[in-house]
């Protein structure tokens, strides 16, 4: 429990981190929301000045990240300069979106990662992992752009209607993406346990040999992969930005793309943040879980 | 695996002598001939300005094989000197360095490069956008390598050998080279064949995405963005090209990168 | 009397050519205990892996393994299966590796009592318990509910002799397992052995390096 506790502290540490970061980063570049008025000879210098002093843009960096990570805190995450609204309102279902497409995406892959992973490892040289461990090689080499608008074009070529802005074919490209390292962690952990004496302990106890894979040699795998079901989902979560965009998903992906090109810094402060976030809790909960499944954590080590 | 390397390096050849082996300025607009199948006079078809693909393609390959070759090669750099320094000096050093390094693996880094690439201004000068990306890419990706790094000077600073060598009176600078470069470089070189294409690949979307290299200049990422319109592959075939041709890049950088990891497994 | 495992003119040829056993014979009676001495690389494990079938894919096994009338060697796999831990159980070289590390001693046991006995869970559980509780008069609930890294050397070892016996095999096998011991754990362990043994009336094959263990729990002995 205390053990909780500081963990849960460090992450938020890490994310006030983050929070410097990020404002810090944006300070140094040049430009701001206001930028291409201030050259727009339409726009006369007052009332571009006037906007400044509204959004607060006159005042010190110090000053400004203050007020921003108060508002942060208390769940605006700042104002939209482009849309004139708390970014909350903005990014509320967009993330939903984007948090319910990395999911599906998410549990798609290890529910067919997983179990192909274990037999390849029991089966190491047959023709399934030759295939599988080919297409993972292959695979883990294209980004989710060429994969995506391999997906729009084969569905044109196909006639299989509109894909776009639909979540199964976004999934099924995240799923493709981070199929490889998955299912490559599950057959190399599965594989080092299959070395160990108890498994030949259990053959020779007569137990069956998918008994004995999905029984005893999963479980006794799994804590390598439960550190990499954090890193899993960090993976979709850049890649699932790129399919965003590519497939027309209604998601965060879009709305960051278009606030980087109108500079709309608090929008993109905000994802930055809600990515770093959402890494953060997936750490925890693979912790957790890594506490759940592990007896060797959970009741200490002798 | 063989086929692969030297597929590789045939592209790399070709990328650097993009002068050489294209016919016509990327930029040169053939405007009679826009939309122009592959055939006799342009070997690759040309795009809807007239522009030879053939061309675009070498010379964006140049961009793009490049750009991703000095950017593994610059974090690399960096993770060796990072993580060099925290293994080596230990304390309060090592325990800051490590701790940034969690940082940067934590953040998800594809929003992170986005987020610093909006504020470079939109359009400029190609050699500063490479530049750009270059120390993007290279700063946000050296926690891996540094962690790599780290990790072997750990274990080879508790070995006997190196204690034998400190009792000899060995400097710092000579344990570095003798003692851990040579168990440094095998790591970095799986890293960077792993690291490379993902750099490759991270040009090409950041150009897909309109913030990277322009149309103008060609990168494949661009190249690669003039396809994402899905009227144009149904009317020209040849712009997909560009795609196929990163596909294949990836895929064999990938093909040799677990090649390199396999020997290395076996040796240990 | 009939014998309980009669090996005939066997041969063992790994993949890569490399011959581990040839033109060996043997036979164990009923209730027999048969100590195998041999010295490290003669063979004394391949032995008893080929008498299981667990030895790797790729490696020839020539002659005849009968038990109880069954030639082992031509069984089919699902038959093997069931005599393994039912008619000849084996007892592996460093038993207290022989267990999952993420599951309960109890659990451990159940399961093999499952393939052999099928039953519903809470009856196995329950007959699982009574097999440990013969082997830990004093402390079977704590063994039952303990993972393996909080077992001491000697309990892991006697859990796992409780779940090579808890089938009640007709044949038991066992290869060097008190190599890893120290002296007064393994006097411990061969004594349990020893009891157990006359107990059930149960065959034995132990192998080992070392004549003084043979002696002490084997009658017969022969050299490989």
């Amino acid at each position: 429990m205390k053990y909780l506790l500081r963990r849960v502290g460090g992450a938020l540490l890490q994310l006030a981190a983050v929070s410097v970061l990020a404002f810090g980063l944006m300070e140094l570049a040049p430009g701001d929301y206001l930028e291409d008025m201030r050259v727009n000879p339409q726009i006369p210098a007052e009332t571009v000045a006037r906007w400044r002093a509204e959004f607060g843009l006159d005042q010190p960096a110090a000053v400004r990240y203050w007020r921003w990570a108060g508002s942060v805190v208390r769940g605006e995450f700042g104002m939209s300069m482009a849309y004139g609204i708390p970014v909350s309102e903005l990014l509320g279902p967009r993330v939903e979106r984007t948090v319910a497409l990395s999911l599906l995406a998410l549990a798609l892959t290890w529910l067919i990662a997983v179990p192909c992973g274990v037999w390849c490892a029991a089966r190491r040289g047959g023709w399934v992992d030759r295939l599988l461990g080919g297409g993972a090689t292959v695979a883990l080499a294209l980004p989710e752009l060429l994969v995506g608008l391999l997906l729009l074009q084969g569905a044109l070529w196909a006639g299989w209607g509109p894909v776009s802005g639909r979540i199964g074919p976004a999934a099924a490209v995240l799923l493709l993406v981070s199929f490889p390292a998955v299912f490559r962690h599950t057959r190399s952990s599965v594989a080092e346990v299959l070395r160990l004496p108890f498994v030949d302990h259990l053959r020779a106890s007569g137990l069956s040999e998918m008994r004995i894979l999905f029984r005893h040699v999963l479980p006794a795998s799994l804590n390598p992969l439960v550190s990499l079901l954090s890193l899993s989902l960090a993976g979709v979560t850049s890649a699932s930005l790129v399919v965003e965009v590519t497939l027309s998903w209604p998601g965060l992906g879009p709305l960051l793309l278009e606030a980087i090109l109108a500079r709309d810094v608090a929008v993109v402060l905000a994802s930055v943040m809600l990515a770093a976030a959402l890494l953060q809790v997936a750490t925890l909960a693979g912790d957790l879980m890594l506490y759940l499944v592990d007896p060797r954590i959970r009741r200490g080590r002798a | 695996m063989k086929a692969c390397a030297v597929f590789l390096i045939v592209a790399h050849l070709l990328a650097a002598m993009a002068g050489w082996v294209s016919s016509y300025d990327p930029a040169e607009q053939h405007r009679e001939h826009a939309w122009e199948a592959p055939g006799e006079r342009f070997p690759l078809g040309t795009d809807g300005l007239g522009r030879d693909q053939w061309s675009r393609l070498v010379h964006g390959a140049r961009i793009s094989l490049y750009s991703g070759l000095a950017a593994g090669v610059l974090s690399a750099a960096l993770g060796l000197l990072l993580g060099g320094w925290a293994g080596l000096s230990g304390g309060w050093t090592d325990r800051l360095i490590t701790r940034l390094m969690e940082l940067f693996l934590a953040l998800p880094w594809m929003y992170l490069l986005l987020a610093v690439r909006a504020f470079f201004p939109l359009e400029t000068d190609a050699r500063l956008v490479f530049l750009a990306l270059l120390l993007l890419l290279g700063a946000i990706g050296w926690a891996r390598p540094a962690r790599l790094v780290r990790g072997i000077v750990m274990s080879v600073k508790e070995r006997e050998s190196l204690l034998a060598a400190r009792g000899f009176g060995a400097g710092r600078w000579y344990l570095l080279r003798r003692h851990i470069l040579p168990e440094v470089l095998p790591v970095l070189g799986t890293y960077l064949s792993l690291a490379i294409p993902q750099y490759v690949a991270a040009e090409a979307t950041l150009s897909f995405l309109g913030l990277g290299f322009s149309g103008s200049t060609p990168s494949w990422g661009s190249l690669v963005g003039a396809m994402g319109s899905l009227e144009v592959l149904s009317e020209a075939w040849w712009m997909g090209l560009p795609a196929v041709a990163l596909a294949l890049v990836l895929g064999c950088y990938s093909i040799v990168s677990s090649a390199l990891a396999g020997t290395e497994h076996q040796g240990r | 009397m009939a014998p309980r495992l009669k090996i005939a003119n066997l041969s063992v040829t790994y993949a890569g050519a490399v011959t581990a056993l040839s033109g060996v014979n043997l036979e164990v009676a009923p209730g027999e205990a048969l100590g195998v001495f041999g010295e490290s690389g003669a063979g004394k494990s391949t032995l008893l892996r080929a008498i299981v079938r667990l030895l790797p894919a790729g490696t020839l096994v020539e002659g005849s393994i009968r038990s109880e009338s069954v030639e082992l060697l031509l069984e089919p796999e699902d038959g093997m299966r069931r005599v393994r831990g039912r008619g000849v159980a084996y007892i592996p070289q460093a038993p207290s590796e022989a267990l999952n590390p993420v599951l309960t001693a109890l659990t451990q046991v159940a399961e093999v009592l499952r393939v052999h006995f099928p039953m519903t869970r809470a009856a196995l559980r329950e007959a699982a318990m009574e097999r440990l509780a013969r082997f830990f008069p004093e402390n079977a609930t704590r063994i039952a509910h303990a993972y393996p890294h909080e077992l001491s050397g000697g309990e892991r070892q006697r859990v796992v002799i409780c779940q090579a016996l808890c089938a009640s095999p007709g044949l038991l096998l066992a290869d060097e397992p008190t190599s890893a011991l120290d002296s007064v754990a393994q006097l411990e362990f061969l004594r349990m052995l020893r009891h157990e043994r006359e107990r059930a009336g149960m065959s034995l094959i132990f192998v080992s390096h070392d004549r003084a263990v043979l002696r002490f729990v084997t009658g017969r002995q022969v050299s490989l």
